[in-house]
């Protein structure tokens, strides 16, 4: 099952009628939708059946199935992060959406990785956003349940349970490996670097980007045991001042700046797993959205908002997370 | 199956988890998390939290790990 774009009345009607929806669209709409068990975030950028789209009018819904038996919605503050396992259920999985630039977007970009139990059931999730114009200007908000019920510095987080014997994981597709550069690494964990250690030697990682001519769309990757985890590009100054980046580097752990990725949707395609994919939830990254001119573009039958961040146990970059029930 | 939590085995993987290849995304991202704490200069009582840890994941995630606990325990 993959979700869809629906009107207000659609979505509130299906509220109404006891559906569990995990939603993304514009603040205005968000903030009509009728008590019940959901969580949304903000965005208006989605990839549909029909392409990637951009709309203020209509919401991004995901329902979840049949074989969810339980939900239950909680918020969670900075220093909360760690219940978000302990809240879940024994058999499920957990879908987190996190309101972008807010304190605990960073602290959960920084920290998720740590939390005890994590990665003992799927966690899934995304990062919510504003439209570009309204970057600087309008903040990013999430939702629990309500429309009267908004934050924009709590996670959001909808625990579902599954029926007995099912099982449900988290999965990505990311199209970016690791290039034939250095390896690079940093001292300190965080969002702002002004030094990297190239091959072991500690230089400005400013200066290092520009001298080696690199493409800034190109994340830095990571390689996880075989799964390659990004690290995008937010600014990388001309002066020599500290580069920002979309998710935090990790004190210890090696990194490498991507090699170039043919087109996109060609390349996805190929990536996608074999077989017929039909994801309960899913969510791609915005810098692919643009990068890759995916508007009015198709990424086979997956389906979701088009995000600031997305999750899967910890925060990634430029990375289509899924979550996949095993029946 | 899985090894007993008192099996050697358990500490070869938590300090030598680059011994290994994985497919399960979530054990992937579980190992990098093991694998911060030092690999086999990690304290005593890292080794023990990462082995409990590990132990408690494989248990959790038994039937979706068949082919990881093939490639790792034999």
């Amino acid at each position: 099952m993959s979700g869809k774009l629906r009107t207000l009345s659609e979505t509130a009607s299906l509220l109404e009628h006891g559906g569990r929806l995990l939603v993304a669209g514009d603040e205005a709409l968000l903030a009509r939708l009728p008590a019940g068990a959901w969580i949304g975030g903000t965005i208006p950028y989605f990839m549909t059946a029909d392409g990637g789209q951009v709309s203020r009018e209509l919401l991004f819904v995901d329902e979840l199935p049949g074989t969810v038996t339980d939900v239950k919605v909680s918020t969670y503050g900075p220093d909360e992060l760690q219940n978000i396992p302990v809240d879940a259920y024994e058999n499920g999985f957990s879908v987190v959406i996190l309101p972008a630039t807010s304190t605990v977007h960073e602290r959960y970009a920084a920290e998720a990785a740590e939390i005890p139990g994590i990665f003992d059931r799927p966690v899934v999730g995304w990062v919510s956003g504003v439209h570009l114009d309204d970057l600087g200007t309008i903040a990013p908000k999430v939702f629990a349940g309500s429309g009267g019920a908004r934050w924009q510095d709590r996670a959001v987080v909808l625990h579902a349970e599954l029926a007995e014997g099912l099982l449900a994981s988290a999965e990505i597709v990311n199209l970016f490996h690791q290039g034939d550069g250095p390896t690079l690494t940093f001292d300190e964990t965080g969002f702002s670097q002004r030094t990297v250690r190239v091959d072991g030697q500690a230089r400005s990682f400013g200066e290092f980007l520009a001298e080696s001519g690199h493409d800034a769309r190109l994340p830095l990757v990571a390689d996880y045991f075989g799964a390659m985890i990004n690290v995008s590009f937010q600014d990388v100054p001309s002066d020599g001042g500290a580069v920002s980046l979309y998710a935090p580097v990790f004190a210890g752990v090696e990194y490498k700046l991507a090699a170039p990725v043919g087109d996109y949707v060609t390349e996805f395609a190929a990536h996608l797993p074999h077989g017929s994919v039909s994801p309960a939830f899913s969510c791609n990254c915005i810098l692919n959205f643009l990068y890759s001119e995916l508007e009015g573009k198709t990424t086979g039958d997956i389906a979701g908002p088009i995000t600031f961040g997305e999750i899967a146990f910890q925060l990634l970059n430029q990375t289509l997370v899924y979550l996949k029930i095993h029946e | 199956m899985l090894p007993a939590r008192n099996d050697a085995k358990w500490r070869m993987l938590v300090e030598h988890p680059e011994h290994f290849t994985y497919t399960f995304l979530a054990l992937k991202i579980f190992m990098q998390r093991v694998a911060r704490r030092g690999g086999p200069n990690m304290s005593a009582a890292d080794r023990e939290t990462s082995i409990d840890e590990a132990y408690a994941f494989f248990q959790k995630n038994e039937r979706l790990l068949t082919v990881d606990i093939s490639s790792i325990f034999g």
